[in-house]
This record gives C-alpha cells, structure tokens and sequence, in this order.
C-alpha cells in the first residue's frame, strides 16, 4: 500500500517527503533532549520540560501531516512559481558554489581577516550566479570589500577583523 | 500632556538636524532595498543593527522606521516594471502594474502608487498616533494569562493565513519555536538543544535567522532556478504623472485600501499579503463598463487599492509593536530586536517610560513618508538605473552584507554558521512551499510565550484554570477555535452545495 502510493509521487514529491521526514527526525531529537535535561533540584511549579515537549508535539504531528498531504497527491508549489509550471530540477551544482563560497568566508574571516574572506565569497557568489571575467570580478570584488571594511569600520564603527592586513593598513595610515 | 501635545513635541525631536539626516538616510535606503530584488526591509533593518551600537536610540529608531516605509515605494517601482515583487505586499500590484507598464501606462502606475501609499502612509500614520497608545493603557490592565493568550492567537493567525497551506504555515512555525528552544531556559537554566556548544548557551540571535533566512535562502533559491528565468525591464516612457480620469479612477481605490489595510495590520492577520488581496478583489467587484474589463489587463484601480493596503497595513502592523509589544510581522520582528538592543520594550509601558522616543518615532513616520514622496516620484528614472546592476554582481553584493550582518553583531563565526544552516532551511522552505513569516514569529515569540505560561502558573501556584480567565482571554480562544474549525465547515457546505446542484 505505502509503496504503491510512493509510486505515485512525483520526483519533486520525493523530495519534499525527504525535507517533511527530516523535520519529523528533528522532532525526535527535540523529545531526546528534553528528555535528557537536568532539572533543577529547587521545586520549580513549571518543568523546564513541559513547552520543549509541546512544540516537538507540534513539529511531530504538522512533519507527519505534510507527509501524509505529498502521499496523497497534494504537492507543494514552490515559491514564486505559477501552478501548473513543469518541474524544473535545482541547479544543485550552482548552489554547491554559493555554500562553498559562504562556508569559505566563515572559515577564514578570523583567520585571514575580513577584507580577504569577503573578497573570496564575493567573487565566489558572483562566479557561480555566471560571471565570466574572472579578472575583473576579483579585483571588483577586493575592492568593494575594502569599501564594506572601512565603511562600516570607519563610519560605524563596526569592529571586524583585520589581521593579516593591519600592517599594510596601519602603515598607509602612518604614510598619509 | 495630552497625546497631540506629545506628538507636537515628537515633530520638534523629528526635525532637529540631527534625527532628520537619519531619517532621509532610512529613506533612501530604504527604497533601495525596495527596488532591489532580493532585499526586503526586514533584512535591511537586521543587517543595520549593528548600528545600535553606536547611535543613538531616536536616531536609529528614525531610521529603521523610514527604511520600513521607504522599502514598501520601492517594492511598487519593481513590481511595476520588472514583474518580480521585492516583498509579498507587491505581489498583488505586479499583476496589473506589470501589465499597464507593458501597455506603455507605467508612468501612470508607478504615479498611482506613490501618491496611494503617499495618502495611505499619512492617514494610517494618524490612525497610528491615535489608536497605539489607547491600546496601550487598555493593555496595561492585561495580565500574562492575557499576553499569553495574545501570543497564541498570533501564533494562529500568521501560521494559517500565510500561504497557501495552512499545515505548512504551522509547520514553519513549529521550527521557529525550535529555534526559539536554544539555549538556557531563562528560569532553570537547564541548557536545551545546545549539544554541548557553549555558544549556543545564548541562544539563536534572532537577526542572525532573520538575515539568513530571507538573503541567504533568497540568494540559494535564485541560484537554484536562475538559469531558467529572464530579467527584462520595461523602460519608463514620459514622467510618473497621471492624467486626470486616472487621478478620478484612483482616489476610491486609495481609501478603500487604507480602511482594508489598516485594521488589518493591527489584528495579527500575518502581514501584508491578506489585505492587499482582499484590497484588490474588492476592487475588482466595484469596477464597472469599460474599467472592469481592463482587470486583468492593467486596470489602475488594481494597482491603486493593493498599494494603499500595503501602506496602511504596514503602519497598522506598528500598533501592536508598540502597545503590546508583539510583532506580527517579520520586518516588526525586527524593529522589535533593534528595540531590545537598547534595552527598551515596547509594550503598554512604553508610552509612559519613553514617550519622547515613541512620539518622536511617530513623527518621523510623517515625515518620512513626505519625504519619500518628494524622492521617489521625480527622481523615478534614478531608481528604475537600480534594476540594470548585474544580477551576478548584485547578489554577490546582497550576500556579502548578509554575512556582514550575521557577523557583525556578537563577532561571532558560531553565528556565521548558523547563517548558513538556517539559510538552507530558507532554500528548502521556499522550495517546499512553505512560508517563512511563522518561523520568524515562532522564533521571536516563542521563549516570551514560555515566560507568560510560566509567570501565569506562578501566580496560581500551578492551577491551569486562570489561563482562561478574564474576558479577553476567553473572546481571544473563542476566536482561535473558530478560526480552526469554521474553514473546514465553510469547505464541507460548500462541497455539499455542489453535489445538491449536480
């Protein structure tokens, strides 16, 4: 019977089934937490407990009520799409880029400093949205890090880091 | 002082140099953001937070409030002409905007929707001014079996009026309050869903979600289909006027909108998409001859009536963030933080502990929205050279400023990766159909519904039935279980009418 109807559903239908069950597994791990959670000793009237559990319920019960919606035919539509409109598949490939690129920043913002993880995910993005010059999109893209770094440094007076190029910084400062 | 005395008193705080110069700031980038694809004003607001750091509370209030309405102009400008709505309150206006525009009638349909929101903006400002801080001292007789009460009721509303699916909208919701679960309870301490990382012990930032969810989803779901979509702009021709019979054809519509999309925005009834539908449809039954015909075609009353509502509805959705402390919308939500940040709650108090800064905000509103009128109708043509900046280069853009803002707050590269994470829920939620708005509700809401849950058994010394006491609270659930069961009914007659007729 389940596989039957598993049948009927449609790629785009399968993924969504994928996106619902890992919310219900979230669910799960929301009831494992709590119920593993260290209550206070003092006699409290409300457990800690009581609303974790309550909105896990909650999770559980709409993840399965998805489920249930995408087995029995009625699909999403994604956003910004006109019922009807064919599938079209995820350019994964264009969005493996844009995480890489995001990824890459976090990673080496504390490391390299702001100016150079901006530079990279910058170029990054715009590289995997189809810029071909990639020359020209590097040095575009250092220098509009440069004017988000001492705009808002500067005029903010937002601290972000700098490190690797505070020295060259601070001697520009020390030359002018 | 009297309510006109303060607001006297908020124009003067409004116009001295310094607030007015973070108020033509807010306006200005707040209609780029509008007329940006991609950037709404709840992201513009989160990525300025930081700003809370450093300037002064007025000041920045100022600003996040004309960024709040600045962003609204902007979004009519590129619904308009590029059929792609910035932010769900102008989904409606580019159904017949696009069309007059491709007619060769965008200046008409971009004149229609300033002067709308212009006249909208003013009249739902003063709607504002007048209802908030009644409201307000209402609200102060509210016990927390009331808040909570209040809370769940927007939990209700924004999860089932948004979108298409209402198990969805609660679905969105039910993660947001997962979100909201990180962290140290505030009262035990017993740590949740911190698997051990002590950065996780403060919980989610909310902006941190915020940002991610609609700059970095954005950016991952453009990405994921941008290959099979155009980008064309319909080139303005003439000035953004109108001529007389459309001046006549829109003054109706402009109020009708602003009486639909005011209340609207006060009730918690899940932002802006709702009364500019309704707006529109109401629009469209009053239409006669000729004008009717043009629905669906380019009818200036369809763009006239959904941009007032969207105005109105957007001022109508500061009331309850100011009396009650409750945002029903995301961009509220954040305005909300901002708030927070500088250790003010908005709520009943509010009006009595900073009225200066409250009247001041208001003012602003006023004259921000003049000023946006002076600034978006003549200087259009600027606005519209916006929409011609390169998409790859404008999202590089767009997502640089994003995980400038995940960052910026706390300098925290634990936020960056939460930036990202979230971000991908954002992706597969806009895949999945599923709308984003509860999330942020649920995120920011939910801890504060714990808190009144909690403050509530306390008082009772754990006896469940004050929870419903009072009659606030028992017209509130009353509307709740209504809310829930009358849809379902309405659909089982009406399929029964169905079948009798067959």
């Amino acid at each position: 019977m389940a596989n039957k109807a598993l049948k009927k559903v449609s790629q785009a239908g399968k993924g969504e089934l994928a996106f619902a069950g890992s919310l219900f597994l979230a669910s799960l791990v929301v009831f494992w937490d709590t119920s593993g959670l260290i209550l206070p000793t003092n006699n409290t009237i409300v457990s800690p407990r009581t609303f974790p559990y309550t909105v896990a319920t909650l999770l559980m019960i709409t993840s399965i009520g998805v489920m249930v919606q995408v087995l029995r035919g009625r699909e999403a539509t994604p956003e910004g799409v006109e019922p009807g409109t064919p599938f079209q598949k995820a350019d994964f490939s264009t969005m493996a880029v844009i995480v890489l690129a995001i990824g890459l920043h976090a990673f080496l913002i504390e490391r390299t400093g702001y100016i150079i993880s901006a530079t990279i995910s910058f170029w990054g993005v715009a590289y995997a949205f189809g810029v071909k010059k990639m020359l020209r999109l590097g040095i575009f893209a250092f220098l509009f890090s440069l004017v988000v770094y001492f705009g808002f440094t500067e005029l903010l007076d937002i601290r972000l880091p700098q490190w690797i190029l505070e020295d060259f910084i601070s001697s520009l400062g020390r030359a002018s | 002082m009297s309510n006109f005395e303060y607001l006297f008193d908020g124009f003067a705080q409004a116009l001295i140099l310094g607030n007015l110069v973070y108020g033509f700031i807010g306006v200005f980038l707040g209609t780029l953001v509008g007329v940006l694809p991609g950037i709404g004003p709840a992201l513009a607001i989160g990525l300025l937070l930081p700003v809370t750091l450093t300037v002064e509370p007025t000041q920045a209030l100022i600003m996040f409030a004309a960024i709040y309405y600045g962003a609204m102009y902007g979004g009519s400008t590129t619904s308009i002409l590029l059929n792609t709505p910035g932010e769900s309150g102008s989904v409606i206006t580019a159904v017949e905007g696009n069309k007059m525009a491709r007619a060769g009638k965008a200046g008409a349909a971009l004149a229609t929707a300033a002067i709308g929101s212009f006249v909208a903006g003013t009249i739902a400002t003063l709607a504002l001014a007048l209802a908030a801080p009644q409201l307000a001292e209402f609200a102060l007789q509210v016990k927390p079996a009331g808040f909570l009460a209040l809370i769940i009721t927007a939990f209700a509303t924004v999860g089932t009026l948004l979108g298409s699916s209402r198990i969805r909208g609660v679905l969105s919701l039910s993660v947001g309050l997962v979100i909201g679960l990180v962290g140290a309870d505030l009262q035990s301490g017993s740590l949740r869903l911190t698997f051990g990382n002590l950065n996780a012990i403060d919980g989610i930032e909310t902006v941190t979600v915020i940002v991610a969810l609609f700059a970095l989803g954005e950016i991952l779901y453009l990405a994921s289909r941008f290959k099979h979509e155009s980008w064309q702009v319909i080139p303005v021709g003439g000035k953004a006027m109108m001529n007389k019979s459309q001046w006549k054809r829109s003054w109706k519509p402009w109020l009708r909108g602003t009486a639909i999309g005011f209340p609207l925005g006060i009730v918690p009834a899940g932002g802006s998409e709702v009364p500019t539908f309704l707006s529109y449809a109401v629009e469209k039954r009053l239409a006669k001859g000729e004008n009717k015909e043009e629905f669906g075609h380019g009818a200036i009353e369809g763009v006239a009536g959904p941009e007032a509502a969207n105005n109105a509805n957007a001022a109508g959705a500061l009331v309850p963030l100011l009396a009650l402390g409750l945002p029903t919308s995301a961009t509220a939500a954040v305005i909300l933080v901002a708030f927070q940040s500088y250790n003010i709650q908005p709520g009943p108090l509010l009006f009595m502990t900073n009225p200066e800064l409250v009247w001041a905000l208001i003012a602003a509103l006023f004259i921000g929205n003049t000023l946006l009128l002076a600034l978006n109708l003549p200087f259009i043509r600027f606005w519209v050279k916006m929409l011609y900046i390169p998409r790859p280069y404008l999202y590089a853009g767009i997502t640089t400023f994003a995980l400038l803002g995940a960052y910026a707050l706390n300098s925290s590269i634990f936020d960056l990766y939460i930036a990202l994470g979230v971000g991908v829920i954002g992706y597969l939620f806009r895949r999945f159909g599923v709308p984003i708005t509860p999330m942020v509700i649920g995120a920011i809401l939910g801890p504060l519904a714990e808190l009144y849950y909690k403050r509530t058994l306390q008082i009772s010394q754990g006896d469940h039935s004050v929870l419903f006491e009072g009659a606030l609270t028992k017209s509130l659930y009353t509307f709740l279980i209504l809310l829930i069961v009358l849809p379902p009914i309405y659909r089982l007659v009406k399929k029964g009418k169905k079948t009798t007729t067959k």
